[in-house]
Formats: C-alpha cells, structure tokens, sequence
C-alpha cells in the first residue's frame, strides 16, 4: 500500500522540477525582454525637464537634440561620482566636435557643486537641483536612485544605454562607438 | 472503474507536460551573458542599506540607523527635525564616527560604518495630546556597489501626551510596538509619553518573526491563516476538495474523506511555503506567472470535465499506455487517488487562489531581508495550515454526513459538479471578456435551474423537499435571466447584474462603455510603469491633492473583493474624496509592472499605497489584502492627518 508518507517525496520532485523548470524558463526569457526593450518598441524617449544650470540659464533636455549626449547624474558628497568626472572632461574635449554633449546633473546645493566645477573646470553644462534631481534621475529609468547613474541618448532622442555605478571612460567611449561616434 | 482518479492523474499530466513545452522555454539564452555595466538588482535597495527604526522616550527622539555591511552614512547629513511651537529640541547627539580623508576637498569627513543611533532631546511644553511629525535625514553610499544613494527623509508620526510636559520618566515605546494610541485610563506618571506611530500589517508580521518567541509567532501565523480560510482564498478549494471526496466511488467514511483532505491540505500548505520561499528569495511573484490563459484555461477544461463526470455523462479514461505507466507509480487506486489529490491540493494553491495577504507578505519580507528560509518557510506552512484547518473539518464531516449511495448521492454528486463548472467560469473571468463569462454565468444557472425542476409541473402530493428545490431552481432561473438581460445591456457585474437599467439613457450609456467594473463605483486613473506613476504624482502635487495607489489585477481575488465590498460603500467613498485615485492595472504582468512593483519593493498585487501633498509615499500606511470598509475608512482618515 502507498501511503502518503509515500507519496509526497514523488510529489516534491514533481514539484520542485515543475517549478525550477518554468523559472529558469521565465529567467532567460525575462533577459530577453530587458534587451528587446531597448530596440523594439520599449525604447525610451529622454523625458524633457526645465531646470537652471550654473550660468543661469534654463536648459531642457531638447536644447541639444541631434547630438549624442552623455547625462551624468552625480553629487559633489559622492566619491565613485567624482571618479569619473575627468574622464567625462576628456570625452567631451576629443568627441565635441562630433556633435556629443556631456551634460551633469547633481542631486547637491549649488554652492558646493559650483566650487567643485569651477575646482575641476569641468568643461559641460551643469545643472545643480535636489529633490527635483532625484526625480528626474528615476524618470531617466533610475529605479534606485544610485549615484553615479548615466544615461547615453542618441540621436534620435532615444535611451541607448544606461549606466549605474561609474562609468569609466573607456566603457563610455565602447557605447558611444556603438553610435557611430570615431575615436 | 475509477472515473475521479483517472481524470485527476490525466490532468495533472495535461498541466504538467503543458508546463515543460511552454513555448517559451525554446527562446531566451541569447541574453543572459549580454548583460553590460552593473544590474540595478545588484545594489541593494536603499532601505535594506539603512534601516531606520524610532523610538520615543519622554525627553528625547532616538533614531537607530542600522548600516549593511560595506555601506556607510555621513555623519553631518544625519539630522532629525521637528517643527512644532509646543517642542524644544536641544541638540542632536551623534558617535564622533570614524573620519574618512577626502582628497579632493581636503577635508576630513566622519562617516559611520556601524549602526548608528542619533538622539535628539527635547521637551515638550503643549497642554493636551498632540501628533508630533519627526523628520529624519540621512545619506550614504555603498562601497561594495560603488554608488551613493540619494538624500532620504523619513517621516514619523508620534502622539505626545499631556503628561509628559508633568514628568519626564523614561518609558519607552519602541516604534515596532504597536500602532495603538495610548488610552486615556493609563496612569498619567507612567504614560509621559506614548506614540502612535503606524506600522503597516506585513511590517507588524515580519517583525513578530524577527524578534518574538517562535512558538507563539507560529501559533500567530495559524490564527491569521484561520481568518484567511473564511476569505474568497479559501473558498474555491471547498469545491475541488467536496469533488474529489464524493466523486469517489466507494464511500468509505471518516477515516478516507480525512485523508484525502488531509492529502489536499498537506499538499497546499507545502506549495506556499515553497513559493514563499522562492518569492522570497526571488522577489519574483511566481503565482503570477500561472496567471496565463493558457494555464488557466487548462484548468477551467480540467473542471468542466470533472463536473460532468460528477453529470455521470461518462466515466473518463486515459488511453492503456499511460494508465499502466500510472500504475506503476502508484502501486494501486489509494495510492493514486492520494497522488491525484495531492496533485490537485499543490496546483490550487498555484493557480486558483493566488492571494497575497498582509502576514504572506511579512513572511516574505523576513525572508528576503534575512534569507533565513527555515524560520520563514515555517511561518507560511502555518499560515497555509491554518488555511487549510477548516477544510480538513469540513472533509471529514463530509464523510460522516454524505450518504453512501443512492439518489441523494447522485443529487450531491450533481451540486458539486455545478460549483466545479462555476469555478472553471470564476476561473475564466480573470482571462475571457467579462460579457463571455456573463454569458456562461448565466446560461450555468439557467440550465441548473431547469434541472431543478424550475419550468417542470409539480405533481399533487409532491414532497416538501421537491417543492424546496423548485423553489430554489426559481430564483437560480431568475437570476441567471438577469445576468443575461445586464450582460446585453452592458453592465459588467454579475452581483449587481441590472444595476443602472432604471436609470437615464445617459447613465446607461456611459456604463455600457465602461469595461471596468470599479469605475462604475470609483473613478480610478489608470497607470502605467514607473513613468505612468511618476507623471501623476506630479499631476496631483500641482492640484497640491493627496493620493491613493491601487495595485489590481485580474487575477487577483482580494482585489475584487476589495473592489466590490469596500470600494462600493459610500463611506469609503467620502474618505476619498478630494483624493487623486490611482490604478495600476497589472494584470498582464509584464516587465513595466514588475518595473513597478521593484519600484515599491512589493512583490505584486494587492496592494494600497497613500502619498502626501509632495508626491510622498506614506510607506506606514501600506496595505497590503483586503481591508474591511469600515477599517478602510478609518485607515485612509488616519493617513490623511499626515
């Protein structure tokens, strides 16, 4: 006689291999959509915004459509965003020309970012807001909200990567070679 | 033959062999070693990170800051705030902290790698119990993921007692304690100061597991369970278990109906806690991947075809070859009944009551924050016992009360069958066009009305029990003439079939576009994404107007007892009012829903949020199942103090 004492291992092994096989199913299929998201019809369009840079001016996301642009959310209190920061310098001197813009967005007071910019000599626009810089960044796909956190938008307008944690310039200048940008 | 064990093995079989050739499975691979630049999953969640909690004493506010290893806050961005005429604030005291060179400042900053605890001082001179709103800030980041995270601003909401501006004495009421107010009969000296501060349900609940003793937190998860069993969670089970228990051909008293409930419950439980486990430690709603019309129409098939066994239509078999390998398995027809209704038990809990409660979802958070499977599986099988607990009493009086054989054992045979045939409608509702199901509501209980006898002349000196059962075919015929004449004239609730067809043309008019159900009770905007979320708050925070999220999905049972108990009543209704309503329909269970839930660190529907004027989420007034209405009101009046 087959008691349920029995039975359930059987079960369990079902189960387990019922279970484990759907999930690795749905974990591969689930990488797949994240790529596809950024080709097919997912893509992501930069969200525009009107914010005060350095200089005073109101700057939109759209003054620079039609280049290739780099935006960097960092903060002066960040380390591994400091880190990257020359290396933002240098990609903005060689590939300018190009037709590609970095472009700083610090979630900080003005006072210390305008120090440090001026410290650095960063050579891109540099816009300084708090709360309204962390929102914008999880606009930009930023679920975290993590420092340093890029996005690279292409031509078009549209999202083509997304970089959480820093960004060295050799990584940058891999994606932004993706877009046709010659070294 | 063994019409119920066949048909169970075969579609156990059907289901499972569904599973493995799941189209899906043959695709992906390409990107799993794609994955460029660190995945957002990686960094932990900034509330994981740094765990605040409170606690008030009568002269002072402590917040502890506890800091996940590798991470760490900086100590002159630590600061807790009060804004209140009747309260002086001394000075925060903080740990002097380890310093940490800065070179590009040339500074030296104090950071603190270890738990924290910051103490601000402060008395309170007000007349008469007062809420009192502390703000709390910090910032740090993560060396092991290299990034920082953004400024975080906590707000707690504490009653301060008359009392306290007499005495000062040191009593503590820790922030997990309770969210009850302090009442007015407790000893003045001893009550300095009390709080009352909200702690949502699943935070109550996971927090029991995290410190209390484990027998009693086991006992505590049971008792929820208990309560759960009399929900539309449980409910659906009560047919399946009745089927497998009268569909049986020989009735053999107590002892088998008890084990094959018994069978059906050990083999539930087991399945929760094993998804509980794996949502967990996953974070993946699992349940909701069983939500796929495929799937579920497999099972609404398997109950239309177990019904009309139940009909005696046919007696189902499997062809020879399976029905030996099935043998070999299971020895003999016990042993194959039991692995049928074990089978059936593991795939209710899958599929038919997918319910994610308030002490599911602590157990859960206990065990992704802690990953201590065992503690936390243990709490599920409870929580799924006490599910389960009635079932098994209703089985086994089950065995004692149904008669053996005969024609009220064909009558009962039939009653279940019916209750199988609307669970597979049930079933089909959260897939199929809500006017198909309406259809096939309504044409259930005509056709079991007719049946009964509803249309058929009673005879002279019929029985009172006949007459009882025409009466009954009667009013299940009138009802399922109503849902039919709703259906056509568009309404979409079989509860209230006919509502808004003594209205004006216009009011009809406008139900009949309506496709949702809610919006004949609530007017909700519906969301989507995290972006969807994003551009409402900012919507509402221009109108400056407070804000509802709900989570609802197709699939989701408590969500539609919520929409049709609490939602609909006129009280719950004024609370809300002046409030933005939101809904995140996430039904389809995409990326951008799971993008949402990430978003709010929940593992998916049901689920309430409320936000402030800023477009801040108020995380202590989350609820998480389904709330009475009267509860309902008082909650969202509570939040609205904030």
């Amino acid at each position: 006689m087959l008691k349920p004492k029995n039975v359930l291992p059987i079960l369990i092994i079902l189960f387990i291999s019922t279970i484990s096989s759907y999930g690795l199913q749905r974990y591969l299929n689930q990488d797949t959509i994240y790529n596809n998201e950024q080709t097919d019809d997912g893509i992501l369009i930069r969200p525009e915004f009107a914010m005060t840079d350095l200089d005073g001016q109101i700057r939109n996301i759209k003054d620079w459509d039609g280049k290739i642009i780099l935006l960097n959310f960092w903060a002066t209190w960040c380390p591994p965003c400091l880190s990257e920061i020359p290396g933002f310098i240098e990609l903005q001197k060689k590939y300018g020309e190009q037709g590609f813009q970095v472009i700083g967005i610090a979630v900080d007071n003005e006072e210390a970012v305008r120090a440090y910019a001026h410290e650095v000599k960063i050579n891109y626009p540099v816009i300084a807001a708090e709360f309204e810089a962390v929102e914008l960044s999880s606009r930009y796909g930023n679920r975290m909200g993590a420092l340093p956190y890029s996005v690279i938008i292409n031509r078009k307008g549209e999202i083509s990567d997304k970089v959480t944690g820093e960004l060295s310039k050799t990584r940058a200048e891999k994606l932004l070679k993706k877009l046709n940008i010659k070294s | 033959m063994k019409p119920v064990k066949h048909l169970l093995s075969l579609s156990a079989l059907i289901l499972i062999s569904f599973l493995f050739q799941h189209p899906a499975i043959a695709s992906g691979g390409s990107g799993l070693f794609d994955s460029f630049g660190m995945n957002q999953d990686d960094i932990l969640d900034v509330n994981e990170a740094f765990r605040l909690s409170t606690e008030i004493t009568g002269s002072a506010f402590i917040a502890r800051l506890q800091i996940a290893e590798g991470h760490y806050l900086y100590r002159d961005k630590i600061q807790i705030q009060v804004e209140d005429v009747d309260i002086k604030a001394g000075e925060l005291q903080l740990p002097a902290g380890e310093s940490k060179d800065d070179p590009i400042f040339n500074t030296t900053l104090f950071v603190f790698h270890q738990d924290v605890e910051a103490t601000l001082p402060f008395r309170y001179t007000g007349s008469g119990d007062k809420e009192v709103v502390f703000k709390v800030k910090y910032q740090g980041c993560s060396e092991i993921a290299g990034i920082c995270y953004p400024p975080q601003t906590k707000t707690v909401t504490a009653t301060l007692l008359a009392a306290s501006a007499v005495t000062a004495e040191s009593e503590t009421a820790t922030t997990e304690s309770s969210d009850e107010k302090p009442v007015d009969a407790t000893p003045a000296a001893k009550a300095s100061v009390a709080e009352a501060i909200q702690v949502s349900e699943q935070d109550k609940m996971s927090d029991a597991l995290r410190s209390g003793n484990i027998w009693l937190t086991l006992l505590a998860f049971f008792a929820a369970g208990l309560l759960l069993a009399f929900t539309p969670c449980v409910f659906p089970m009560i047919p399946i278990l009745m089927g497998i228990i009268v569909g049986q051909d020989k009735q053999q008293g107590v002892k088998k109906s008890f084990t094959l409930s018994l069978v059906y419950v050990l083999a539930m439980a087991s399945t929760y806690t094993i998804i509980g486990i794996l949502v967990g430690l996953s974070g993946e709603n699992i349940q909701a991947w069983f939500q796929n019309p495929w799937i579920i129409g497999s099972f609404a098939a398997i109950f239309v075809a177990l019904a009309f066994s139940m009909f005696g239509f046919y007696d189902l078999q499997m062809p020879s070859a399976i029905q030996t390998k099935l043998t070999q398995i299971s020895h003999n027809q016990r042993g194959g009944t039991l692995l049928g209704t074990a089978i059936m038990g593991f795939l209710s809990a899958l599929i038919v009551g997918p319910c994610v409660t308030a002490p599911l979802v602590g157990a859960l958070i206990y065990i992704a924050e802690t990953g201590d499977a065992v503690l936390g599986g243990m709490a599920l099988f409870s929580l799924s016992m006490g599910m389960g607990a009635p079932l098994l009493l209703l089985g086994a009086s089950a065995g004692k009360i149904l008669p053996k054989a005969g024609t009220w054992m064909e009558t009962t045979k039939a009653v279940f069958g019916v209750m199988l045939l609307g669970l597979g409608i049930w079933l089909l509702e959260r897939v199929a066009p809500p006017a198909a199901t309406m259809t096939l509501w309504a044409a259930l209980l005509i056709i079991s009305a007719i049946y009964m006898g509803a249309l058929t002349t009673l005879n002279k000196g019929e029985s009172g029990w006949h007459k009882l059962w025409k009466g009954l075919g009667i009013i299940l015929l009138i009802y399922g003439i109503a849902i039919f004449i709703g259906m056509m004239a568009g309404n979409r609730s079989i509860f209230q079939p006919l509502q808004g067809l003594g209205a004006s043309a216009t009011s009809l008019s406008t139900q009949a576009t309506s496709n949702q159900q809610a919006s004949a009770h609530l007017n909700f905007k519906q969301i989507k994404g995290v972006e969807g979320l994003n551009a409402a708050l900012a919507e509402a925070k221009a109108q400056n107007k407070k804000v509802m999220l709900d989570f609802y999905a197709d699939w989701c049972v408590s969500c539609k007892e919520m929409e049709a108990l609490t939602f609909s009543d006129p009280a719950v209704q004024q609370a809300l009012a002046g409030m933005v309503l939101l809904q995140a329909d996430v039904t389809p269970n995409d990326e951008k829903d799971r993008e949402l839930y990430k978003h709010f660190g929940i593992i998916g529907p049901p689920s309430i949020m409320f936000f402030d004027r800023d477009g801040n989420e108020l995380k202590n007034y989350r609820i998480v199942g389904y709330m009475k209405a009267e509860q309902f009101t008082q909650h969202i009046q509570r939040s609205a103090i904030q």
